[in-house]
């Protein structure tokens, strides 16, 4: 999809959606590294076991990274104000996140235009990972 | 009850952490831009990132926080204020954006604690911070706010 076709939506519009591929343990060690996040609940099982959980689980920041990377198919960055997120549950191992936004509002501020935004990430069992917000000028 | 229970401590709401500067390197961004299943050029290629008018490679979205824990662990920051990390969650995320954060930039942090409250009895047990990150000229690049979790 062309990067500037965001312009045209409108209130109501929704982006095509994009699935990740599923989210693997490799994944998980290599995004440990990348994102400095070095929590061993998310990259040793016996860690997790010994606090009594059955597996590791993602990061919630790397679900956040895939829907910031959603969104960026969609605009330029430099458009993007704000971008928040809350993590409604925990993401497993394997899981598929389909990433999806919908356009809420067009507002205009101190004469510039924005486009406010509802994301969320949902699993192949359409569980809610994360539901977020963004702003983006326009 | 005998049990030892982590808690963050209330005392350390309005905590300051102390300023930190983290300098932001092209190596680490290609490997994060790349864990994150991102193509784009501009994350990648510095003539792509020229090109499209940015200094250098572009800082994703969500980087920013992983800038925030290169300057300092939650580890080292969050144990002291209580923090079990086998308990904990990542409630929410915000960043608000003010300028392009590129590769080579040298961008200072402040921390502070904004809240600790506790929620169904206890067994929930939050805290809120917000960090500012700004560049060497003192300009606003970013805020952050994150909402993390203990449940107990």
């Amino acid at each position: 999809m062309d990067i500037k076709v965001i312009k045209t939506l409108k209130a109501g519009d929704k982006l095509e959606p994009l699935t990740q591929k599923p989210i693997s343990r490799s994944t998980l060690a290599l995004f440990a590294g990348a994102s400095g996040d070095h929590n061993p609940i998310h990259i040793d099982i016996d860690f997790a076991k010994s606090v009594g959980l059955d597996d590791v689980f993602a990061h919630g920041m790397l679900g956040m990274a895939y829907l910031g990377r959603f969104l960026t198919l969609f605009t330029d960055q430099k458009n993007l104000r704000s971008y928040s997120v809350r993590f409604s549950s925990i993401t497993q191992v394997g899981a598929e996140l389909k990433c999806s936004g919908k356009v809420t509002e067009i507002f205009e501020e101190k004469d510039e235009k924005f486009m406010k935004l509802e994301l969320s990430a949902t699993d192949q069992n359409n569980d809610v990972k994360l539901m977020g917000d963004a702003v983006i000028a326009i | 009850m005998s049990l030892q229970v982590n808690m963050f401590d209330p005392k350390f709401v309005g905590h300051s952490f102390p300023t930190k500067t983290v300098k932001v390197e092209e190596g680490k961004l290609r490997f994060f831009s790349k864990t994150i299943g991102e193509t784009n050029p501009i994350y990648f290629d510095k003539d792509a990132a020229r090109k499209a008018g940015y200094r250098s490679l572009l800082v994703p979205p969500t980087y920013p926080f992983s800038l925030t824990l290169e300057s300092e662990s939650l580890e080292e920051k969050y144990v002291p204020v209580g923090m079990d990390l086998g308990k904990l969650l990542h409630g929410a995320q915000k960043f608000e954006y003010f300028k392009e954060i590129c590769a080579e930039d040298t961008v200072t942090i402040d921390a502070k604690i904004i809240d600790i409250f506790q929620k169904k009895g206890g067994a929930l047990d939050f805290l809120i911070e917000e960090q500012t990150l700004r560049n060497s000229d003192g300009d606003l690049l970013a805020t952050l706010t994150q909402t993390f979790i203990m449940r107990h």
